[in-house]
């Protein structure tokens, strides 16, 4: 048996299909405890961070909870100190299998989605894991 | 497969009282979503960055707060002889991420990860589509 990732069991189906909730972005000049309110009154666990000039980044719940270790004043801490540069991604034409491999392998929660220069969304492995047990065929005689 | 086989152990935890900075500070040395939390030997909640962002700094307390004030208290959890499909059927139902394995008595043994039950599923899954395709080919 060769061992050949997630995306040849689960989902197939491109990205695209997913009924993906809509993206919450914020400004890089944000204090890290505003951010934190914000993705807890949308009851999400990452956000995609814009930063004049540079590409944007995602502050997720693991990097806040990183600074609170550090003892980081949250107060006077931006978003934009705080975000994850690198922007793990996958294309919207990509499989939902693509996506959760790389979420494996980068040891990551949330995955950026592009649309040609645009990020579209932030999915979770809960969502990606959603959206291809959804489209696994039932059994037959079911 | 039993949780026995792929759960973290030992599990990473702490008293009620450990502040909530101290548990982030072991979240990230132990690099571990989450910290249970025991008292006498029994599981009386579990902590995630979640908790931490949702209940602690989006709700304005500070670090040094004792990590009961933001813990998840009822912890689902799943008995160490358990099935890996019951600790998935918990997760999917709860929709959390993570359980905590305890004996018989309530005693913490470790915790296991979504992640290790997709890799779980997944290895099955290929074995199953490995076995189907050779049929199919072998057939005349």
């Amino acid at each position: 048996m060769t061992d050949r990732g997630a995306s040849d069991r689960v989902g197939d189906q491109p990205i695209r299909s997913i009924d993906w909730d809509e993206l919450i972005s914020i400004d890089g000049d944000l204090a890290v405890r505003g951010a934190a309110a914000l993705m807890a009154a949308n009851d999400v666990g990452a956000v995609v961070v814009h930063r004049p000039g540079v590409a944007p980044g995602v502050l997720s719940e693991r990097d806040i909870a990183r600074a609170v270790g550090a003892d980081v004043d949250l107060d006077a801490t931006t978003a934009g100190d705080l975000a994850e540069p690198r922007l793990v991604a996958v294309d919207v034409t990509d499989s939902i299998g693509t996506a959760i491999d790389r979420l494996l392998d980068e040891r990551i929660r949330h995955i950026a989605v592009i649309d040609g220069d645009e990020v579209v969304t932030l999915l979770s492995i809960r969502d990606l894991l959603a959206a291809a047990v959804a489209a696994w065929p039932a059994p037959s005689g079911s | 497969m039993r949780v026995s086989t792929l759960m973290h152990t030992p599990a990473v935890s702490c008293a009620p009282s450990t502040t909530v900075r101290a548990v982030a500070r072991l979240m990230e040395d132990r690099r571990v979503g989450s910290v249970v939390v025991v008292k006498d030997e029994s599981v009386i909640g579990i902590v995630t960055d979640r908790d931490i962002v949702v209940r602690g700094v989006a709700a304005g307390l500070s670090g040094d707060v004792p990590v009961e004030r933001v813990m998840t208290r009822n912890v689902a959890r799943v008995w160490v002889g358990a099935d890996v499909s019951a600790a998935a059927e918990t997760m999917w139902q709860r929709h959390i991420r993570r359980l905590p394995v305890v004996d018989a008595h309530g005693r913490l043994h470790g915790v296991i990860a979504l992640d290790d039950v997709l890799r779980h599923v997944g290895r099955e899954v290929d074995e199953v589509n490995d076995l189907l395709v050779a049929q199919a080919t072998s057939e005349p």
